[in-house]
């Protein structure tokens, strides 16, 4: 099962209500993507926790610093053998930090990152930026907006996201590959106060490829933090 | 008996022969140390294994005991008895400074690891530089380390101090502590940072060799993440700019030595360009790297008369695998090596088979190498298996490591080398026949 910091990034984009008269899937996914970063600068506490079937857990847990659309830095805290690695986002562009090799190094979005998650999974934060949005249906209560890869190379070439219809949450998403099958879903659980604002503070992640692992994530500490720009670069990488 | 004499015959570190070629400052405070693990009784001399030609480029160094004097390069900045004091009165500055400053950080954080590890090395008698193990090779050693990070910082990251201390003791009772790192970095202006201390700086996007590393530590391709942490930094002064996309740093280190690197993300690809100078000449090397799709990874890196391409490849289950071609010009031709393979073959009194074990240095007796490496993941246990092969003769070295993690925080680990090659090939002539090691390690 993996994990998803990114899928609970991709939470904040909805956490917040929104409302309006025009429910094009375009103008959904815009609104939405308004709250993709719920602060232009932040820091956040993630946790993630997955579970397998046999009844065994993991744990780890990560500072993610923001800045505007697509920018992130990935911070290990736990566990003790992950601490002090870094991973850097600019876009579609990846680099870890690893204490030990003193440098960042380019890595692929595929590459395995820790004991849950891929580079993908953490990379692909950005709904408006790798998705176009093809079309909105209503299901019951909620919207369903299909999203569609921009890029080949997104890690889901197709999304489909529920989101309330009268505030604006997001409530589940399906994540599919290329060849159509569906391999993901995320269900929102939580929502809580941060910052003054209203976000998402649980997302349950279900691995279907592997059922009966799931991952769950927790959101604590959502901060405004000015993060200066060249905390955002290969070469500030582990300097700062 | 050539094993009596005061120097060993040839040196071995934790996962290959480590050639323990530095100058005798860094000896003092690493190679020691390393050299403790396997020879711990005997850690205050040592012979070099590395002929001059052979030596890597990045470590251009003095070996103190075969009196063999080769210019430094990268080492310098570690070299010399007349530096010795300053560097350790700016080191320990820096250490008061970080104390006292500690209580100032908003932002102070402390981790690391500590761990234990036994190491079996049977002699290869077959080998024409150990017959008879005339090396005296320890059958089996032990050891531990613990090394920790240390960074304050204010919140504003205005400054910030960094160290990296690591101690050793081996069977023998031998111990050392080093600084691998010690710095203060200041940032004066948004766009501009400014370190003084002992650095580690990596060059190069090479995961087993990087050619255009002119001031890095010295890598070991079949230990390339230094999985002790065992390596250190250079003194320098660094001021890096950040300058729309460019980054640039520079470097002014001992010696009159300067260096510098300008990176940027050009079209997707990584591109630095690197260069160094010193008394003894200019070095200069470009290195890049670039993702294609979501799963494949290609990088290289050129400097004169060194040359590496590689890449990696993520497949669905998690499995990666890395692969890069290698060419060192200062590694031994054909002609060469004949020669080396005549010397050793008729070596027979410790003077020859001394002076045959002095040329041998491994993985630095040809031109051209092949390394690859698997790594596969699955649930709390990692299994890595790396191979670097000798591309004239085939000789080859190949090092599996199986990793558990058993809590958050506690790991165990078992290492096997194995070498591999035809009669008189490059790697069937290591004195030992494999290394297994296996250990504990805790992470804080």
């Amino acid at each position: 099962m993996k994990s998803i910091i990114a899928i609970t990034l991709i939470a904040f984009s909805f956490a917040l209500p929104m409302r309006g008269a025009d429910d094009s899937a375009a103008s959904v996914l815009a609104r939405a993507d308004v709250f993709r970063n719920p602060i232009e600068s932040f820091s956040v506490d993630i946790e993630l926790t997955s579970f397998t079937p046999d009844g065994r857990t993991d744990m780890s847990r990560f500072r993610v610093y923001g800045k505007g659309s697509d920018r992130s830095i990935v911070e290990f805290t736990f566990p003790q053998t992950e601490k002090g690695k870094y991973l850097l986002m600019l876009r579609d562009a990846m680099w870890i930090y690893i204490p030990t090799a003193s440098r960042p190094i380019r890595i692929s979005p595929l590459q395995r990152l820790m004991g849950q998650a891929s580079n993908g999974d953490v990379a692909r934060t950005n709904f408006s930026i790798d998705y176009d949005a093809k079309s909105v249906a209503e299901d019951g209560e909620a919207f369903v907006v299909d999203l569609v890869a921009k890029d080949p190379a997104v890690a889901y070439n197709r999304v489909r996201l529920w989101i309330d219809k009268q505030s604006y949450e997001p409530r589940r998403a399906d994540f599919y590959v290329v060849s159509g099958k569906l391999i993901k879903r995320a269900n929102y659980l939580r929502y809580g106060t941060m910052a003054g604002r209203r976000v998402v503070t649980e997302v349950e992640i279900d691995d279907l490829l592997r059922p009966g692992n799931r991952t769950v994530m927790r959101y604590a500490n959502l901060t405004p933090k000015e993060n200066a720009e060249k905390m955002f670069t290969k070469d500030s990488l582990g300097k700062w | 008996m050539v094993g009596t004499s005061a120097a060993p015959v040839a040196c071995i570190s934790h996962d290959l022969i480590e050639p323990p070629c530095l100058p005798p400052q860094a000896r003092t405070d690493v190679a020691q140390t390393l050299l403790a693990v396997l020879w711990p009784k005997r850690r205050a001399v040592s012979a070099c294994s590395l002929s001059s030609r052979a030596r890597p480029r990045t470590d251009k160094s003095v070996c103190a005991t075969t009196n063999k004097s080769v210019s430094a390069t990268s080492d310098k900045a570690n070299s010399g008895a007349s530096n010795v004091l300053p560097r350790r009165l700016l080191v320990v500055g820096l250490l008061l400074a970080l104390i006292s400053t500690t209580a100032h950080a908003e932002v102070f954080k402390v981790f690391g690891s500590a761990g234990a590890e036994w190491q079996l090395t049977p002699a290869n008698t077959a080998s024409a530089l150990n017959p008879d193990n005339v090396a005296q090779l320890p059958y089996s050693t032990g050891t531990s380390d613990a090394v920790a990070f240390l960074d304050a910082t204010s919140d504003s990251r205005a400054w910030k101090l960094h160290l990296k201390l690591r101690g050793d003791a081996a069977e023998g009772g031998n111990q050392g502590v080093d600084v691998g790192e010690a710095f203060v970095q200041l940032n004066p202006r948004p766009w501009l940072d400014v370190a003084l201390g002992r650095i580690i700086e990596k060059w190069g996007t090479g995961y087993a060799w990087n050619p255009t590393a002119f001031i890095s530590p010295k890598k070991n391709p079949a230990d390339p993440t230094d999985r002790l942490s065992a390596n250190q930094g250079l003194d320098m002064v660094r001021a890096a700019l950040f300058l729309r996309g460019t980054n640039v740093s520079l470097y002014a280190l001992d010696h009159g030595a300067v260096a510098a690197r300008v990176y940027r993300l050009v079209g997707g690809t990584d591109v630095s360009l690197l260069f160094r100078r010193d008394g003894t000449g200019t070095e200069q090397g470009i290195s890049a790297a670039r993702v294609f799709g979501d799963a494949l990874e290609v990088h290289g890196e050129v400097a004169r008369r060194h040359a590496l391409a590689g890449g990696q490849y993520t497949f669905k289950n998690d499995v990666n695998v890395v692969v890069e071609l290698y060419r060192g010009g200062d590694g031994l031709d054909a002609s060469a090596f004949r020669a080396f393979r005549l010397a050793a073959d008729s070596a027979h009194d410790e003077a020859t088979i001394r002076a045959a074990n002095a040329a041998y240095s491994p993985l630095l007796m040809a031109r051209n190498y092949a390394f690859v490496r698997l790594d596969w993941p699955h649930d709390k246990l990692d299994a890595e298996l790396i191979t670097i092969t000798n591309l004239r003769d085939r000789s080859l070295l190949a090092r599996l490591t199986l990793t558990r993690k058993v809590r958050a925080n506690v790991s165990v680990y078992v290492i096997d080398t194995e070498f591999a090659g035809a009669r008189a090939s490059e790697l069937s002539y290591m004195q030992v026949r494999r290394i297994t090691t296996a250990g504990a390690r805790f992470y804080f």
